[in-house]
């Protein structure tokens, strides 16, 4: 595990990965925050004033963890918001199926018809949750800008 | 390291914060938004949406339902829970309603396919400030022939 967690090819492509899918979950729900704030109200656990609330912030929360993961910008915090914001998805999505709740999961697209939460979703949330993880442990130093900058000195040596 | 890591998550979760506030403030989308929305909606029309949607969303209790024909047909029959708000009364009873959130998923219908005033309607709420309006496009027709859930007005 520690060589895993030391090889920064794999690290970068991890941080490339699970950055890539919080900026691409973001924007959708960026452009329409009312859609989101239903989506989250779909899911029976706040009322419509902290719904809305989450709405406008958790997007820019996606956006800027995702971001952070990509260029290497606090990229031990990123990882870490990442896992916490993943492990609340994984919960809310089990705990409205436990309630017989039949809702679009909201994770990428808010529209009510596509991505219905389900097994598969809660075992795609758990996976990126692991990849956080994992992230957080790795070197810090390893990201998009770093590999770029790293290389020529790495040719020249 | 994990304290530096907490106080890093903070910190972004405080610029998200942020970010989102001055962008709701300034695009007037989410928790800021304004009531004038454009006709037609933001994206400039409602979405239709079929029996099956329809049906899920009155057994999940996610959408209020708004029967858009005349008041007698109202109380003949309608969906359980439904408000009525004829077109033609409208200015008049939506002063009434009082209570139903912005962001409130709702579903307006009328008698079928060959009617539109759920359509006007739907623009209607949509200009008054609801974001989240669909039309059932079957309306009453398709939905008691279906011998789905109804309710009569007693005499």
């Amino acid at each position: 595990m520690k060589s895993l967690l030391s090889n920064r090819l794999i690290v970068l492509l991890v941080r490339v990965f699970l950055g890539g899918v919080f900026v691409i979950a973001s924007l959708d729900k960026i452009v329409d925050p009312a859609a989101f704030a239903v989506s989250i109200l779909n899911y029976k656990v706040v009322s419509v004033t902290p719904a809305l609330v989450i709405a406008t912030v958790l997007p820019w929360a996606e956006l800027l963890c995702g971001l952070g993961l990509l260029l290497g910008l606090y990229p031990r915090g990123s990882s870490l918001l990442a896992a916490s914001m993943l492990a609340v998805f994984t919960v809310l999505m089990g705990s409205a199926l436990l309630r017989g709740l039949d809702i679009s999961c909201g994770c990428f697209s808010q529209d009510p018809s596509v991505g219905r939460i389900g097994g598969a979703r809660i075992a795609e949330d758990a996976g990126l949750f692991i990849l956080s993880i994992f992230s957080y442990y790795a070197a810090e130093d390893t990201s998009l800008l770093s590999w770029t900058k790293r290389r020529p000195t790495e040719h020249a040596a | 390291m994990i304290v530096r890591s907490i106080r890093e998550a903070l910190v972004l979760l405080g610029l998200a914060a942020l970010f989102g506030f001055s962008y709701s403030l300034i695009t007037q989308r989410g928790l800021f938004a304004s009531k004038a929305v454009p006709p037609g909606g933001p994206t400039g029309q409602i979405e239709m949406i079929d029996l099956a949607a329809a049906r899920r969303a009155f057994e999940q209790g996610t959408a209020v339902f708004i029967d858009s024909r005349h008041a007698f047909e109202f109380r003949q029959g309608h969906i359980p829970h439904a408000l009525s708000i004829p077109l033609n009364e409208f200015d008049q009873v939506f002063p009434h309603l009082t209570g139903i959130p912005a962001t409130q998923s709702i579903i307006v219908y009328c008698d079928g396919t060959e009617c539109n005033s759920s359509m006007d309607v739907g623009v209607r709420l949509m200009q008054a400030g609801y974001h989240n309006v669909r039309v059932f496009f079957g309306g009453w027709q398709e939905w008691s022939q279906q011998g789905l859930p109804s309710e009569a007005v007693k005499p």
